[in-house]
């Protein structure tokens, strides 16, 4: 995997078939979630912790106001995040390895990884910024696994070390995306021209 | 801000407190710093050091106020954060 760079009016990066397999089974997994739930009833809150976190109450303290906003923009807000995250599956699965974003696609490809993160945030009870740190050393053993070197027999939760090595490669994407986004704006300031 | 279509008998001003609201953008551990400060950017059109510095103030204190007006345009503000993943609110201005 390599991260997004800046090329004319391009952000690149670069991931391996395995990496795109992956990542493709978890982008598909939280479109589900973006899809309409006919089991629900307009304006209602989802029950399940991670469409929550796509949609959140909007109001709190004012259940009719949430309501409200719910049955207002709801069915909009879900076309756009499947639309996003279709753009991601797109590349995920077609065999390229070179990732090719436009600058000007950069902002809702940044949005679709944030919402990827945000279910499996949510899935991994990720809530405050120290858990986020705590994260960092989950991911130390994260990447002893994927290498192969974990002892037989140590009790690992593989499936929850899986998820944690997605996001913080997730993580490192949407970073060096959107640094490629803040060095077009800086590009704006200087007027222009590459290095 | 918007005047009222019909003010109730006895109110002398279009708009009241109540009639005003206010989107909060909360802090949560996933959205990215650099991200954050890109979206305030591009959605409410500010330069970028107001945007870090609501940013900021998201990150640091928790929660920041990021516009304020009618129901509709804060509605609209609400609905464009959570397009972007980030957590945010609405209520009443006075409450």
């Amino acid at each position: 995997m390599r991260a997004f760079q800046r090329r004319g009016e391009e952000a690149v990066a670069w991931l391996d078939a395995d990496e795109r397999e992956g990542l493709a089974t978890v982008v598909a997994g939280v479109r589900a979630l973006t899809e309409a739930d006919p089991s629900r009833p307009e304006g209602t809150e989802p029950e399940d912790d991670e469409t929550l976190r796509l949609f959140p109450n909007a109001a709190p303290m004012d259940q009719t106001v949430a309501q409200d906003f719910r049955q207002l923009t709801e069915p909009n807000l879900r076309a756009l995040k499947t639309s996003r995250l279709d753009a991601m599956l797109e590349y995920l699965t077609h065999d390229e390895a070179e990732w090719i974003v436009l600058l000007d696609e950069a902002l809702s490809i940044a949005a679709a990884l944030t919402d990827v993160r945000l279910v499996l945030a949510t899935r991994l009870g990720l809530k405050t910024d120290e858990d986020a740190e705590l994260l960092r050393g989950e991911l130390e053993v994260a990447d002893t696994l994927l290498e192969g070197g974990l002892p037989e027999g140590l009790d690992v939760d593989r499936e929850r070390v899986w998820f944690v090595a997605v996001y913080q490669a997730l993580t490192w994407l949407q970073h060096s995306l959107v640094a490629c986004l803040m060095d077009q704006t800086g590009d704006d300031q200087r007027g222009g021209g590459d290095e | 801000m918007d005047p009222r279509e019909t003010p109730e008998t006895g109110s002398s001003v279009s708009t009241r407190l109540e009639d005003v609201w206010v989107c909060i953008v909360w802090n949560d551990p996933v959205n990215l710093m650099d991200y954050v400060t890109h979206v305030f950017q591009i959605h409410f059109g500010w330069p970028r050091a107001k945007a870090e510095k609501k940013m900021l103030e998201v990150h640091e204190r928790g929660r920041s106020v990021v516009s304020s007006g009618s129901l509709e345009r804060t509605e609209s503000d609400v609905q464009a954060m959570h397009s972007f993943g980030l957590w945010a609110t609405m209520r009443r201005s006075g409450e």
